[in-house]
């Protein structure tokens, strides 16, 4: 953690992580509500084998190492695996979409490329 | 309604980790597509440069910067995963304190091995460095320049840095870090089979019945290959994890049989559970006649010191480390039938129920066993001794070769096997595993080099152990590695360890499947 710390954030940059949480399933019903209440991260998705999908959102790739760290040390958590992650200045991110532009699922966008 | 780019972005990376994961997700979360974001971001494959594993990820890249990378879903190693140390290496290149530019140490404008590091062209930079090195041949000889390399070197990289040195410069004095980590991994693949290469693959992680960690921190060091190796506890429940430690760390979270044990009665515990397989009848009879020869090692080998040292002239046979004579398996038995599990359990301070337990994961013929281990094992003062019990055990059951059953040394660099074993980059090596010091191999890399006959050096160069120590003697040095520290760090003067028994194996009619 200490190094972590030592990495300077660029100004005004948002990280977006997403991660699939593994736990012990007897753990699923403690740990639920302790990931909850983190700040920063945004719960997605689990089922019940104990595989639970998670947003993380910080300003420095330090945050987020440190949200992961906080995640990792629960008890019954045996790993804690990213899958996608981006970065950029707020401001990039705060552009609006244009909603004509927008597809609305994957499954929407191949019934509407169907003939 | 309003959305932002960063609304799509993050329903794209939960729809990405739902889907790797396997979990459903819920209805409002709704995977969201502008076919602007698509055109903006340019997605490439790469491979992950951090370490062994051999990661694909998808790298996004908006105008010429990265900002994205996801694991790649069709990716057989990481399966759509991704892990930390990746997810930095992005960051990296764009560090503040990341090195673009030549330094050279300058007092008053001028080179000075005193003064600060001031930044200098690529001319000059290559200027001198010509300089240096052009007079230290002309006056000491090719014996006097060396080369630093690192098992994270591309493979292209390494064949070009042996071939400037060995038929360029005409010195053999060229070395990788991968020389510290698994020198003892290759000691004892080449004294158990004959040839420096391992024979399971990744696919195993999903066909074994149990898991050994003999030493390794899987969670925490290799958390890709971790998260496969969880699925797959999970999933079927019975499934075991053996994890051995000298301390307790986070694979204990996953463990059945967790151990930790006292340092070095690792070889102990191996040797035990060979004999508890032998006492108990479980040996695979119709494999080790078919394929395993035994060979008896020689004891008393000394630590690899220098000639000099107090500790290596006491040892009757330093000089003879690496000697062998052949026993039968009757031999065998007896030498280890010294090694009960009630000794282990009283010299290692691990349970007698646990080591037991994981005894019988070894002996049962029904369960297929992933040993996995690195550095714990390949840095031990007897190392390549380590390797050799690890491999007698599967031998000595036939576990081995087959989807499941694997002996499976991870490495920590993503390139020591092919750019610092395959590709030469050692003192004694050249390309395609051969070596220096046989002139019908140096006569194939003249030959493929389009050189004359007896122009690659036939003298082992000096070892990176030994050839840190003549630095001072050494007129001109490179060190191109990404990780230069770890090289004088951990220089320890070193060299190969012997075995005391193991089995070496015929190869010809054991498959070696894909990796």
């Amino acid at each position: 953690m200490k190094n972590a710390q030592k990495i300077t954030p660029w100004h005004d940059e948002e990280h977006i992580v997403s991660v699939v949480v593994h736990l012990k399933p007897e753990f699923v019903a403690a740990v639920d509500p302790a990931l909850k209440q983190l700040s920063g991260i945004e719960f997605v998705a689990e089922d019940s084998a104990g595989k639970i999908v998670l947003l993380i959102s910080a300003p420095s790739a330090a945050q987020v190492m440190q949200q992961i760290e906080i995640i990792q040390q629960l008890e019954g958590v045996l790993s804690t695996a990213m899958i996608a992650h981006h970065s950029e200045s707020c401001e990039a991110l705060n552009e609006e979409i244009d909603l004509s532009d927008l597809l609305l699922s994957q499954s929407e966008s191949v019934l509407r490329n169907q003939p | 309604m309003k959305l932002t780019r960063r609304d799509v972005i993050k329903a794209q990376a939960a729809v990405a980790a739902a889907s790797v994961a396997g979990v459903a997700l819920p209805v409002q979360a709704t995977n969201l597509i502008a076919s602007s974001e698509e055109n903006r971001i340019q997605w490439d494959k790469a491979p992950c440069r951090f370490c062994g594993t051999g990661c694909s990820v998808s790298v996004g890249t908006k105008d010429g910067h990265v900002v994205a990378t996801h694991g790649d879903q069709l990716a057989p190693v990481n399966r759509g995963l991704n892990c930390i140390k990746g997810y930095f290496l992005a960051k990296i290149m764009y560090g503040k304190d990341r090195l673009t530019q030549p330094l050279l140490r300058k007092k008053e404008g001028k080179y000075d091995k005193n003064g600060e590091f001031t930044p200098v062209s690529w001319d000059e930079a290559f200027d001198i460095m010509a300089q240096k090195w052009k007079a230290t041949l002309k006056a000491k000889g090719p014996d006097a320049i060396g080369m630093f390399g690192s098992g994270q070197w591309t493979v292209w990289e390494g064949y070009a840095a042996s071939k400037l040195m060995k038929a360029g410069f005409r010195s053999n004095n060229l070395e990788p870090n991968a020389r510290h980590c698994m020198a003892s991994a290759v000691g004892g693949f080449m004294r158990t089979f004959g040839i420096d290469e391992p024979m399971g693959c990744y696919d195993d992680f999903e066909n074994a019945d149990a898991f050994v960690l003999w030493g390794s921190n899987m969670a925490e060091m290799h958390p890709i290959l971790w998260t496969r190796l969880t699925d797959r506890r999970l999933s079927h429940p019975h499934v075991k994890v053996a994890v051995l430690s000298t301390y307790q760390h986070r694979s204990f979270d996953l463990a059945d049989v967790p151990m930790v044990f006292k340092p070095q009665t690792d070889l102990i515990i191996a040797n035990a559970i060979a004999n508890y397989i032998i006492q108990n009848n479980r040996v695979n009879k119709d494999f080790v006649s078919k394929h395993v020869n035994f060979r008896k090692g020689m004891t008393d080998i000394g630590y690899g010191l220098r000639p000099s040292h107090p500790l290596e002239q006491k040892a009757k046979n330093a000089a003879r480390a690496g000697a062998s004579e052949g026993i039968d398996f009757d031999t065998f038995a007896e030498f280890v039938s010294d090694y009960t599990l009630e000794y282990a359990a009283k010299e290692s301070g691990v349970p007698l129920s646990r080591l037991q337990e994981m005894a019988e994961l070894y002996a049962d013929p029904d369960r297929k066993v992933m040993s996995l281990w690195t550095m714990g094992v390949n840095q031990h003062t007897r190392g390549v001794w380590m390797n050799n019990l690890i491999y007698n055990i599967h031998l000595l059951t036939g576990k081995i070769s087959e989807p499941g059953n694997s002996p499976f040394s991870l490495t920590g660099q993503p390139s020591a096997c092919g750019t610092a074993r395959e590709v030469g980059t050692f003192a004694h090596r050249l390309p395609a595993d051969l070596v220096v010091a046989n002139e019908k191999h140096r006569k194939i890399a003249e030959d493929i080099w389009r050189l004359p006959e007896g122009v690659v050096p036939g003298k082992v160069g000096d070892v990176i152990t030994k050839g840190a120590g003549r630095v001072a003697e050494v007129g001109a040095r490179f060190t191109l590695d990404a990780m230069p520290g770890k090289v004088r760090m951990a220089t320890p003067n070193v060299a190969l360890s012997s075995g005391i028994n193991w089995l070496t194996l015929r190869a010809s009619r054991v498959l070696i499947y894909g990796s």
